[in-house]
């Protein structure tokens, strides 16, 4: 029976829904139960076939979601690689493009325009496009095609990963630059950095700081001091590095510093490798270890990969967005890479007459674009894109600089890689080499006949100025003709082999090495060229352990795969052993807890593991001690902790330097004052904060780009205590945030090899591989076999058609 | 038979029933397709239904069934404990299933 009250009810349901239609459509469309964009991705079976006007390839998945691609032509290898990448890690591939290019307002709203400010004028995009002009026309130029048609395949035909639909925005067309752009993310984020304005600031700012930051940190174990045999092929050596140019900048950039330090390298951003030929092996095989140490992320910053084409098969990991593998291994050679850490970004400054800078004798005009940022849900901003003779114009606060920096410049690094893929052998793998450009990148390589090889491979700049070469280590004043790159053309093609880059045969380099490693120290005592100074290279506490623990399996005989498993998974601090005497010396100034707490370092193993008491008193006690010690000098003077020098430097102050003091007491405080001061600050906190060992203090929170929303929160991995730190072979870092670790383990012998991811291969959160087994093998040390048998049986099969 | 009649004779008798679990079987999958397609699948077994009363009870019914086909959906393809870890997501998911075909059978009371 139909009544007034039941119309009525009628109506307000309709309106509910019309309402709901109106307002929450999108809402209703990411979470309609089956049919929201939300759940498109829980089932993928049913996209088997992809045409290709490519030829045939297959994409078989391992069960370790490592997806082994093949295929008859090259071509149509890469037209699979890039609509696999597409399909497995296309959010992250559009995230990298959008920040370098300074696109990632427009769908992430105002938290993102001073990122977008720095890499609009930096030009990245730029920069990327010329380098694409330089590989038209190579070998690289096709498979580059036809992975980018791979990937716009996938936007048009695939099913757009969750990320985009809780965003709501989709990705536009993938070029061949964005892949380049993707490289450019990761050569800035291993050798961009603004070191010179910091060192120039604290210069100003902090009387006698000199010291802090010397040219070389005194200790010996530079990476061709320790390494092992080897025939070590140097033109020349023992010749004292450049001298400073004269007009050593004494402005302070502070301001500027300030706004551009979270934009250049990370903290925590390096690796470790090592090799041992066949005549140290047991197995009599040569050996090759490599765990780059990367920001973590979920899905992890690596995609996993095994390539088998026409002229190769090979296993090795890529940056999504990246064709192929950037570490890894093929039938005949395999390789590794460690960050050198060298400079190779310079800044100027000049005397400027509106948008005239003075420049070899007269005024010049920059160029001058502007752009505008949009903004989602805000106003949009106006970005000016200044750029000069040397490179882009950075302004902040008064203070202008213009930049330099190698990545800017049509570089040749992909062509390298390509190389390295498919070279037959030790010959064909270092002709690759040459084409390495950027980041310089301590490189080792064995190949199956037994050859082991070390180079620190890439392009450095000299500076003149004056007629004379001079370092790099200043801010150059740009007006005098000072630190010129000559031939370096930003945003042009530059004769990377010529005069104004130092000669591929005066880097040295070492061939048959018979046991040796590099983890970013120091690369050299003297080289006759300019590489960089202590602020570029890392402590050497990860370097010395490397050689410590070759040394010792060494002198029981020979070095087992076992062995090689132990060193990725050591924790042993190198950087505890030299700073927990220090703490020890001063426990008569503690107090009596401040004691007792310190004799759990007497002792102790200086392994940080995360069951340990001590690895959480000694961690927390290091971060007072370095604060106690240089805060009261630079904190007053407007500057943080990321304007403190190196560990090494600390531990190895005079007991009575004066960086000991504390300016705001009368007393004079020496190091083992500072020392007990540091031991009572750490028992309080401890028991305030309720942490019972390391594992309380050092836990792995990889998080998504998105999970730091309540609403998308899922999208993060679990969380764990781990094990490891920043000093040691077994690497993690706790803080910042984003961490940073191992983001990729590697133990490789002829035809063999084991490794592990920090995360899944995949992106898609349904699936079994967004997390996978690999979390948790990577945090437990264990390993998983890098060639597998995949079956028979495709996901993915690629016919011929229109694509 | 006027339309009057005829959804009476529907409504009303032996035939009822069958009428009204039809109408549950083209309505669960049609709530797969669409979120519009939820209310419509409420509308469909609401105006099967004797009364207003009756149709909101069976819209309620059609929902029940719908949050469970969805979970059973998820369960079988290995994703439930992931659907249940996003939380707001999964939450926002499971309403639509069941409100929807409720507010889908509220149509009977137009008649």
């Amino acid at each position: 029976m139909t009544t007034w009250g039941t119309r009525l009810l009628a109506v307000a349901c309709l309106l509910l829904v019309v309402t709901g239609t109106v307002l929450g459509s999108s809402l209703l469309a990411l979470t309609a139960p089956f049919s929201g964009t939300a759940w498109e991705t829980v089932d993928r079976s049913g996209e088997q076939t992809v045409e290709t006007p490519y030829g045939p390839a297959t994409v078989t998945y391992d069960r370790n979601g490592v997806p082994h691609i093949e295929a008859d032509s090259t071509e149509a290898l890469y037209f699979a690689v890039g609509y696999t990448q597409a399909r497995d890690r296309l959010f992250q591939m559009d995230l990298f493009r959008r920040q370098m290019a300074g696109n990632l307002s427009i769908v992430a709203g105002e938290a993102t325009v001073e990122s977008d400010r720095f890499h609009r004028q930096m030009d990245f995009e730029g920069a990327a496009e010329t380098q694409w002009d330089r590989l038209q026309g190579t070998e690289v130029e096709d498979p580059l095609r036809a992975y980018t048609a791979g990937v716009n395949t996938y936007i048009d035909r695939g099913t757009l990963p969750m990320e985009f639909r809780l965003n709501d925005y989709r990705p536009t067309e993938w070029t061949p630059a964005d892949t380049l752009l993707v490289g450019k993310r990761a050569t800035w984020g291993l050798s961009g950095e603004f070191s010179d304005l910091r060192r120039a600031t604290v210069k100003n700012r902090v009387p006698g700081s000199t010291e802090l930051y010397p040219d070389q940190l005194d200790h010996d174990s530079s990476v061709f001091e320790l390494a092992r045999e080897g025939r070590t092929a140097s033109p020349a050596t023992n010749h004292p590095t450049s001298e400073r140019g004269p007009g050593m900048s004494a402005d302070d950039y502070d301001g500027l510093y300030d706004s551009l330090s979270q934009f250049e390298r990370g903290q925590g951003i390096g690796s470790n490798n090592w090799i041992v030929s066949g005549n140290r092996s047991a197995t009599g095989e040569p050996m090759l270890a490599n765990d780059p140490h990367l920001q973590l992320f979920a899905p992890p910053v690596w995609y996993e990969m095994q390539l088998s084409g026409p002229e190769a098969s090979v296993h090795g990991v890529a940056f999504p967005g990246v064709p192929m593998p950037l570490i890894g291994q093929n039938e005949d050679v395999a390789w590794g890479i460690t960050n050198v850490g060298a400079d190779v970004t310079d800044v100027y400054s000049y005397e400027w007459r509106g948008d005239q800078y003075y420049h070899d004798g007269t005024w010049q005009n920059a160029t001058v674009e502007t752009e505008t940022i949009t903004v989602r849900d805000g106003p949009d901003e106006t970005v000016e894109i200044r750029k000069t003779v040397h490179g882009p114009v950075l302004e902040r606060e008064g203070q202008t600089v213009a930049v330099s920096w190698l990545g800017l410049t049509g570089t040749r690094e992909p062509l390298a890689f390509y190389g390295f893929s498919r070279a037959e052998g030790m010959g064909e793998f270092r002709d690759a080499l040459r084409n390495f450009d950027l980041p310089a990148s301590n490189i080792v390589a064995m190949s199956d006949d037994g050859q082991t090889f070390y180079r620190p491979s890439g392009t450095y700049p000299i500076r003149r100025s004056n007629g004379t070469n001079v370092r790099g280590d200043q801010v150059f004043n740009g007006s005098a003709g000072e630190g010129t790159w000559r031939g370096f053309e930003p945003y042009g093609q530059s004769t990377l082999t010529g005069e104004g880059f130092v000669d591929y045969e005066r880097v040295p380099r070492i061939e048959n090495p018979q046991a040796m490693g590099t983890a970013n120290q120091r690369v050299a005592d003297d080289l006759d060229f300019y590489l960089g100074t202590s602020s570029h290279f890392a402590d050497s506490y990860r370097g010395q352990r490397v050689d410590e623990m070759l040394e010792s399996s060494l002198a029981d005989g020979e070095i087992s795969r076992e062995e090689m498993k132990d060193m990725q998974r050591d924790t042993r601090s190198l950087a505890a052993e030299q700073f927990v005497p220090i703490a020890l010396d001063a426990t008569g100034k503690m107090s009596d807890d401040a004691r007792r707490a310190t004799e759990r370092l007497d002792g102790w193993d200086y392994r940080m593991k995360k069951g340990s008491r001590a690895a959480l008193v000694y961690d927390r006690w290091l971060t007072h001690y370095r604060n106690m010690t240089f805060s009261d000098e630079f904190y007053p003077n407007g500057l943080d902790e990321s304007y403190y020098p190196k560990l090494w430097t600390l531990a190895r102050l005079p007991a009575d330097s004066r960086w000991f003091d504390d300016r705001s007491t009368i007393p004079v405080e020496t190091r083992a004052d500072i020392a007990a001061r540091a031991m009572n600050a750490t028992d309080a906190e401890i028991e305030r904060e309720g942490w019972d060992d390391y594992g309380d203090v050092n836990q792995l929170r990889v998080n998504h780009p998105f999970g730091g929303t309540d609403a998308a929160a899922f999208l993060n991995y679990p969380r764990h205590p781990m094990d490891g730190g920043p000093y040691t072979l077994f690497n993690f870092r706790a803080e910042p945030s984003p961490q940073a670790g191992s983001s990729w383990r590697m133990i490789v012998e002829p035809d063999r090899g084991i490794g592990v991811r920090p995360g899944g291969n995949l992106g898609n959160y349904w699936s079994e591989h967004y997390v996978g087994d690999d979390l948790r093998m990577w945090r437990l040390g264990q390993y998983r076999n890098l060639w597998t048998d995949p079956g028979s049986q495709p996901d993915i099969e690629f016919v011929e058609g229109s694509g | 038979m006027t339309p009057g009649e005829w959804a009476g004779w529907l409504r009303t008798g032996p035939r009822s029933e069958l009428v009204t679990l039809v109408a549950f079987v083209l309505a669960v999958p049609l709530g797969t397709v669409h979120w519009l397609g939820l209310v419509a699948g409420g509308a469909l077994v609401g105006l099967t239904a004797s009364s207003t009363r009756r149709a909101l009870v069976l819209g309620v019914y059609l929902g029940g069934v719908t949050v469970l086909v969805f979970v059973g959906w998820l369960w079988f393809a290995g994703v439930l404990g992931k659907a249940i870890a996003t939380g707001q997501l999964f939450g926002a998911s499971l309403a639509i299933a069941f409100v929807f075909p409720v507010l889908g059978a509220a149509v009977r009371g137009f008649g």
